[in-house]
């Protein structure tokens, strides 16, 4: 393996403090002394949040008893929170409520480490830290494993209540953005195929058949259905009970993504290589999944250049922020940006069979990486109930008739009625619901528009709401061009403000949004544009200006020079450029 | 004895289902440089097994036997002119894993403890002299 020794003529930055903040300010309270604490903080310039993951196993040894504060001064949370206080920080607590690729036996406490953990290749999960140490991940479907959890978080709160510790607590889901052919899905390390796992599901088919009283048999298709229910129900007893004993000063849960663990990565890492270009896509790939991606398993060196200038404004500065305070986009500070979204897209859960295509297959997902590069959200959760104080107007949201519950019917329904755009896919939609939705048409008077493009297509419109119902199916078989006009052509209808980019391969970018201060009247909106070349070529993007748009500064130029004209921005970039752009969008 | 030049195979049994029979699969290929290049891999299954592979992309299979196997993976290291192969399979993989503490042990563990098919013909290119003239 290649040891490889980066050169530097600065000053190195101490290994130690790499060690104890890995990348996007996070925390790691054990691996330093707590007479450092403070010093640490005052010498962290990255931001002023502090994200402080929680060590299981570092507050216990036989389970019987739990340390914080009583013998080492480094399981004193409290004294933490001060540290970072006198240093002018704020701390923002993570439980894991999964394994942890980071921690030795993924975070279990040794007496608990017995099961390895094995992929849906009956693989052992292995992943490598910061220094090329191997932390293996074991089952949490043992029911020792829960139940030494339940007691672990109920002495943390027990303790947060007794010192008075007043900091946020989030449950956090650990995992990895994947390549391959499950290219961009999110897998959480809660995953398990073992012998546990196995007794466990058996145990679960017994307790369900005998409540419905009934002789099912399962056969192989709902059989791996039913498999990851019984994850999502286990995963969710960890959760309620984390959020339980942790009341006071629960938040909700995150899920957290991190570069180099996905099992590819792991492979290409044992022989000492870092994809950074791999990671750089798993950034925006992450985000768009609402995963917030961390680096701290990748070595600090190969985050130096385009990586970590990616991490830094888009994660530890902005993303990260806007998922741990949910009053983000409202608060009256006019520097938060949020990632620009257009679309929320519902698509079938990763692993899941399913019988129609998904949007993805449907050429959706590649015309928003021509037309509206990450702009995009993508969830498989479609119980989403319906949120009266989310500005539903300025965005599209694409559901699945096979993937259709009640909740996510009236939450589609809604959405319409308050001036929302959905667009159905009603390939796999019961009858029950195509039935629902003729009396709904009828019973609100609402004409129904239809017009046959490749697929019949039928739009209705309410208001300001727009709902069109297309057969998805009638488009899986199309030619990819075919696909891309298909939808330039239909979302080009609803009349989107956006500025085209064309970009050489290789490149990447990324919009985020925010409101205009109060020296910006002039402008709705100003939206940034972040540009970066990770390859080791010179490339080429070109901007074109449209109305309603105008350019309002160039900043954190780097490697690139910029050609301005009042029709297009042309941007050469070198190898590791980078740059970013703010526009401001006026009426 | 450590050798940084070896391609590492881990494969796996999978049992058949829907009318598909019983075969090995290959699951990953990684050397000193990363991943080995599956674009290569599959050049090189067409050529030898003279049919496509089942799909794409990794496990790439099917493989009727290990001999198959052995022979596919000795057949990818001339090709890239690594000096050895060592093939694993996944239970193996999983064993060898539990034991190293480390990504270098591991690595080390991996070329050393699979099933060893050396390259003879493989060109060292260690040397100044060996790198100019290959």
């Amino acid at each position: 393996m290649i040891d490889e020794v980066p050169v530097s003529l600065t000053t190195p930055v101490p290994r130690d403090f790499d060690a104890v903040f890995p990348g996007e300010n996070w925390f790691l309270y054990w691996k330093t002394s707590a007479s450092l604490w403070q010093a640490k903080f005052q010498e962290y310039t990255e931001s002023n949040r502090i994200v402080v993951p929680i060590n299981w196993a570092f507050h216990t040894e036989t389970g019987d008893t739990y340390n914080f504060a009583k013998e080492r001064p480094e399981t004193d949370l409290k004294k933490l929170i001060e540290a970072a206080r006198s240093a002018g920080k704020e701390i923002t607590f993570i439980i894991p409520i999964t394994p942890a690729p980071f921690l030795p036996n993924g975070g279990l406490p040794s007496f608990l480490a017995r099961t390895l953990s094995l992929s849906p290749n009956n693989m052992v999960y292995g992943n490598l830290d910061g220094d090329g140490n191997l932390n293996k991940i074991y089952s949490f479907f043992d029911t020792r494993v829960y139940q030494a959890f339940c007691k672990f978080v109920g002495a943390l709160g027990e303790y947060f209540t007794e010192a008075g510790v007043d900091s946020d607590i989030w449950g956090a889901s650990f995992g990895c953005i994947e390549n391959g052919i499950d290219d961009g899905s999110f897998t959480d390390f809660f995953f398990d195929r073992s012998s546990v796992f196995e007794q466990g599901f058996s145990r679960y088919l017994e307790a369900k058949k005998s409540e419905r009283q009934e002789d099912e048999v399962v056969c192989v298709r709902d059989e791996e259905a039913q498999k990851i229910e019984f994850h999502n129900t286990i995963k969710d007893l960890y959760y309620q009970e984390a959020k339980e004993s942790l009341s006071g000063n629960w938040e909700g849960s995150l899920k957290f993504g991190f570069l180099g663990a996905n099992s590819e990565a792991f492979f290409k890492r044992l022989s000492g290589n870092d994809d950074t270009l791999a990671y750089s896509r798993q950034v925006m790939e992450s985000m768009i999944r609402n995963v917030v991606p961390s680096s701290i398993l990748v070595p600090h060196r190969s985050k130096k250049g385009v990586l970590g200038k990616q991490l830094s404004d888009l994660i530890a500065n902005s993303f990260l922020e806007s998922k741990l305070r949910q009053d983000y986009y409202d608060d009256d500070s006019h520097i938060t940006l949020v990632p620009m979204r257009f679309f929320e897209v519902y698509d079938y859960e990763t692993g899941r069979p399913h019988n129609h295509a998904s949007w993805d297959s449907l050429g959706l997902l590649h015309y928003f990486s021509r037309d509206y590069r990450w702009c995009f959200s993508l969830s498989s959760e479609t119980s989403i109930p319906f949120d009266e104080t989310t500005d539903h107007e300025e965005k599209i949201h694409f559901y699945h008739g096979e993937r259709m519950n009640r909740k996510a019917f009236n939450t589609l329904l809604k959405i319409f009625m308050s001036g929302g755009k959905v667009i159905l896919n009603r390939s796999g939609l019961g009858i029950d619901y195509l039935k629902r939705l003729e009396s709904f048409f009828l019973e609100n008077s609402l004409k129904v528009e239809k017009v046959n493009f490749h697929t019949i297509i039928h739009n209705i419109v309410l208001g300001e709401g727009r709902l069109i119902i297309l057969e998805g199916d009638k488009l899986e078989d199309l030619n990819p061009s075919v696909k891309l006009t298909f939808w330039k052509k239909l979302l080009d209808t609803f009349n989107l403000k956006h500025i085209s980019v064309k970009t050489t391969e290789g490149v990447d970018y990324f919009w985020r949004t925010r409101t205009s201060s109060p020296s910006e009247l002039n402008y709705e909106e100003i939206r940034r544009a972040s540009f970066y070349n990770p390859t080791s070529y010179k490339q080429k993007i070109h901007i074109k200006m449209k109305k309603n748009f105008a350019l309002m500064k160039v900043l954190d130029e780097h490697n690139v020079s910029v050609q301005s004209s009042p029709n297009e921005q042309v941007i050469d970039m070198l190898p590791g450029g980078v740059i970013s752009m703010d526009f401001g969008v006026y009426s | 004895m450590t050798n940084n030049d070896a391609i590492v195979m881990i494969y796996d049994y999978k049992e058949g289902a829907d009318l598909k029979p019983s075969a090995y699969y290959l699951f990953h290929a990684f050397d000193e440089n990363g991943l080995v290049e599956l674009d290569t891999m599959v050049e090189v299954y067409e050529e030898f097994i003279n049919q496509t592979p089942e799909t794409g992309h990794l496990p790439l299979g099917p493989f009727e036997d290990l001999n198959f196997l052995n022979q596919f993976a000795f057949k990818v290291c001339e090709k890239n002119d690594n000096s050895l192969v060592s093939l694993i399979s996944v239970k193996d993989y999983n064993a060898i894993l539990e034991e190293a503490t480390t990504g270098v042990d591991l690595f080390q563990d991996l070329t050393e403890k699979g099933n060893r098919i050396e390259n003879l013909d493989h060109s060292s290119k260690t040397g100044l002299l060996g790198k100019l003239f290959h």
